[in-house]
């Protein structure tokens, strides 16, 4: 640390640099010239690494580093120029090979030169920004070699030949391949894509522009589809053989746009086996591979979706206004279902669940069921013939199936209400028949409809189900107390109605026998006993009644017959003949009410039990009934002129449409009235737009409909109209 | 590994000398050496030459030693170590260089930047290591104004 000491050592360190001289420089250089040649004619064993190392280590040391870097320069470029030569005289088949021999070479003598060459490439290098020698090494080979005028535009046709054979079916070498393109990845991304990736890109193109051409002339979708998926294949395997993954996307694309997206609108639209004829046909899949192919490509499951739509439509309606079909309301429900179901099949196993397909499908249904008027009403008939009969000895399980599917169509429908008046119909005749299958079944449904709509919608229903019950022990009460008085007179079974619950009849005029007036008195006089302030009429036009007959030649027979057909019978027990005029004036039973009971007693073959002259079938006023000695039936109970819910005639239609609209002012009014007392002021279209939201659970106002109502409120002044805007309304509390 | 355990190294002056492997891969050069031995063998495995003389020999007792001691002891056996004249320092610094021992040069480049400091001026930092002045007057001067505020 002490001054002393230097002197001595400032001597030595100039010695040290004075010398090295330029000779020194080039001797050294010619030593490493010589190992480069060595290396590159693989002779590099008898070589030292330790000296090479030492001596590029010195040249760098003492300033040299230039001469040295500029040197490998020159020297490797010669050698690269001699192997470029070789590549070049090789002939044929062979020309890939010796490239690949020679890279390998190239590579090996690289990396032994970089070794010896360490310490420039750690110091001088970077000093001056120079390229590193591995790096220098790449790109001479690239400039040298590859991008040589003859190898260059060679190298391309061979690989690209080399593609077009294996697509034709031919064998390649893959292992060759590999090494070549990974060759050209490793020489830089740039020079992958430029050199080959670009050009085979084209091809590809060209390639399979032709052949998506030449498959769509003469195959069908199918068969063109079973194409296209194995080519798409091939390609993936082609890159995960012997081309960079980063390929994959691109050639994909390629064959999806040539094979798929050109041809997208024909395959789905051909003749005889396009999308249409697919989905008819039940072609799975045929439709799994569409939708595989068609996701590929941009606005191919649109294409699809949007076809499979407008073919559900066409279908939907063409069975809606079918008029063979709507004969038949159970069949046609049935088949609406059955066309659901296949389609669901379809997009569960097809279309993988797809969310906008399963969207569509709803949408599409929505639309045509709405389109016929009749829908809620047929829907409703098809409930009830299951509850009748159809579900008879189904399994539990199965029953909720159906019903399932059931609330699914129900869904589907704009105007619930309607469906709602008809249902309460079509119940209230299963309950007071007893003709239901299964209670559970019945209620089970309730609850749907209640999860569905809501209490609202199911309470009245749920009343039904109650006065039955109610009714059933008032009964026994009845029994109870009067079971003695009774006796062996006719046996009398009520059900008690309230009257809001039950759909509203209309009130007619019957004359009871005298052998019933007795026993319903007693019973009138029993329920008011017990249940002050209330109100009993009966309804004679829901009633049945059992009879037991004896006919001429002693066959008895019982009778369930309905309650104005039991007064008609009855009279007869007086008079063996009578005419129309007589019986109408006798029982008051109104006119077509009337026509129709006796049409079932005396036309009916298999139940005339009375006999009707003249034999027309249309019962005239100048009629006359005879009861029938000669009535045969094979069976013991014989019943008449149980009429199942039927659907209804077209004035019936008009009847039931003109209540459901009355039925929907109020609701309507309400509607308005909630609105406005929360918002006070609103313009007209808002309240439209607010009074269809709130409603179309059950159903579409019409917005004729709701400006009458409007008005009609703001003449019982629970609105008015802006002094100054004319379409404002205003909430008067 | 094809090596035994020790290697041999013969340094430039012919001195043999029995290195741990794992000591000897400490230097860069020797490492890489030692790989290329297994996959090309041009280089005989156990004539290594090395150039440097005795500085060899104190290259490798430093790096022996370092393996031995601990933390704490290390410290005062460096500053022994390095307390040598500037001769032995050049070589040892030359011969860091050459072998890429890391530690063995951070240890070098401190010494010579605490001889660095130690000095006073420009003067005897030229004095001390033997460097030429070779700036012209007028360079001198203006590198003296830009820098002024050092108070060289």
């Amino acid at each position: 640390m002490s001054a002393q000491k230097k002197k001595a050592f400032q001597i030595e360190a100039f010695k040290h640099r004075v010398v090295v001289d330029p000779k020194y420089a080039e001797k050294t250089w010619k030593i490493l010239e010589h190992a480069i040649h060595e290396i590159y004619n693989h002779n590099a064993s008898g070589l030292s690494f330790e000296e090479l190392y030492r001596n590029a280590y010195n040249m760098v040391l003492h300033k040299f580093g230039e001469k040295l870097y500029s040197g490998l320069v020159t020297t490797m470029t010669s050698h690269l120029k001699e192997i470029s030569n070789s590549i070049e005289a090789a002939q044929g088949g062979l020309f890939l090979d010796e490239l690949n021999r020679k890279w390998a070479e190239h590579n090996k003598a690289l990396q032994m030169i970089r070794d010896i060459l360490m310490y420039m490439d750690r110091t001088f290098i970077p000093n001056t920004h120079k390229t590193p020698v591995h790096e220098l090494g790449l790109n001479l080979w690239r400039d040298v070699v590859i991008h040589s005028h003859a190898i260059q535009s060679r190298l391309q046709a061979i690989l690209l030949e080399n593609v077009r054979r294996e697509r034709s079916g031919e064998v390649i070498d893959r292992g060759l391949m590999r090494s070549i393109t990974k060759m050209l990845m490793d020489l830089g991304p740039s020079v992958y894509q430029d050199d080959f990736e670009k050009h085979f890109l084209e091809v590809s193109a060209d390639f399979y522009r032709l052949e998506s051409q030449e498959f769509i002339e003469s195959c069908d979708c199918g068969e063109y589809l079973k194409k296209a998926e194995r080519r798409l294949n091939e390609e993936i395997e082609r890159v995960s053989h012997y081309l960079d993954t980063r390929s994959e996307v691109k050639i994909t694309n390629v064959v999806e746009t040539e094979m798929i997206e050109s041809h997208m609108h024909r395959l789905v639209h051909m003749e005889n086996s396009g999308l249409i004829n697919m989905i008819v046909d039940e072609k799975f899949e045929d439709l799994g591979r569409m939708y595989c192919l068609f996701r590929r490509v941009s606005n191919g499951l649109v294409l699809i979706r949007d076809v499979m739509t407008s073919f559900i439509r066409d279908t939907g309606k063409q069975l809606l206004t079918d008029p063979e079909r709507l004969k038949d309301p159970v069949d046609f429900v049935q088949h609406l279902l059955d066309l659901k179901d296949k389609y669901d099949k379809i997009i569960t196993s097809a279309f993988r669940n797809d969310k906008t397909f399963q969207n569509a499908l709803n949408s599409s249904f929505e639309y045509f069921i709405n389109l016929n008027s009749r829908s809620p009403e047929f829907i409703s008939l098809f409930v009830d013939d299951k509850l009748r009969k159809g579900l008879r000895g189904v399994t539990e399980e199965d029953v909720e199936l159906v019903l399932d599917k059931v609330m699914m169509l129900f869904r589907y429908l704009q105007e619930k209400d309607v469906f709602e008046k008809y249902y309460k119909q079509h119940l209230a005749k299963r309950l007071l028949s007893g003709k239901s299958v299964s209670d559970d079944a019945e209620r089970s449904l309730i609850v749907k409809l209640k999860t569905e709509c809501g209490y609202q919608f199911t309470s009245k229903l749920e009343g039904m189900f109650t006065d039955m019950k109610t009714s059933q022990d008032t009964m026994q009460g009845f029994h109870a107390s009067h079971g003695s008085d009774i006796g062996d007179g006719p046996m009398l079974s009520v059900q008690v109605l309230t009257t809001g619950s039950w759909p509203t009849q209309p009130i007619t005029t019957c004359n009871l026998p005298a052998e019933i007036l007795g026993i319903c008195e007693k019973f009138r006089n029993y329920y008011l006993g017990t249940h002050t302030g209330r109100r009993l009429s009966w309804q004679t036009n829901m009633g049945t009644a059992d009879l037991k007959a004896t006919f001429g030649k002693g066959q008895k027979h019982e009778l369930n017959v309905s309650t104005y057909q039991m007064c008609v019978l009855m009279l007869f027990n007086d008079a063996d003949r009578l005419s129309y005029k007589e019986i109408e004036q006798v029982t008051e039973i109104p006119t077509s009410d009337l026509k129709r009971c006796l049409q079932s007693l005396a036309c009916v073959k298999g139940k005339n039990v009375l006999r009707k002259e003249p034999m027309s079938k249309d019962i005239a006023d100048t009629d006359t009934f005879l009861f029938n000695d000669k009535y045969t039936s094979k069976f013991f109970k014989v019943k008449i002129g149980t009429v199942a819910a039927q659907r209804e005639s077209e004035p019936e239609n008009q009847e039931t449409r003109q209540r459901v609209e009355e039925d929907r002012k109020p609701q309507i009014e309400a509607a308005i009235v909630r609105i406005m007392k929360a918002r006070r002021v609103l313009d007209h279209n808002n309240i439209v737009a607010e009074v269809t939201k709130q409603l179309q659970s059950r159903f579409l106002p019409n917005p004729v409909v709701i400006k009458k109502r409007i008005e009609s409120l703001i003449e019982r002044e629970f609105l008015e109209r802006d002094k100054g805007d004319r379409k404002l309304y205003r909430y008067l509390a | 590994m094809l090596l035994s355990k020790n290697s041999a190294l013969e340094s430039k002056d012919n001195e043999i000398f029995e290195v741990e492997e794992s000591i000897a891969i400490q230097s860069e050069l020797i490492k890489t050496m030692t790989t290329m031995v297994n996959s090309k063998a041009y280089v005989n495995e156990r004539n290594q030459m090395v150039p440097e003389a005795r500085c060899r020999k104190q290259a490798n007792y430093h790096v022996e030693q370092n393996n031995k001691i601990v933390d704490e002891e290390l410290s005062d056996w460096e500053s022994k170590f390095f307390e040598v004249d500037m001769d032995d320092l050049h070589e040892l610094f030359m011969a860091a260089n050459y072998l890429e021992i890391e530690s063995l040069l951070n240890g070098v480049t401190k010494r010579v930047g605490d001889f660095i400091k130690a000095c006073k001026n420009v003067e005897v930092i030229r004095q001390t290591f033997g460097i030429n002045n070779d700036f012209a007057a007028q360079q001198e001067e203006e590198i003296r104004k830009l820098n002024s505020w050092n108070h060289i």
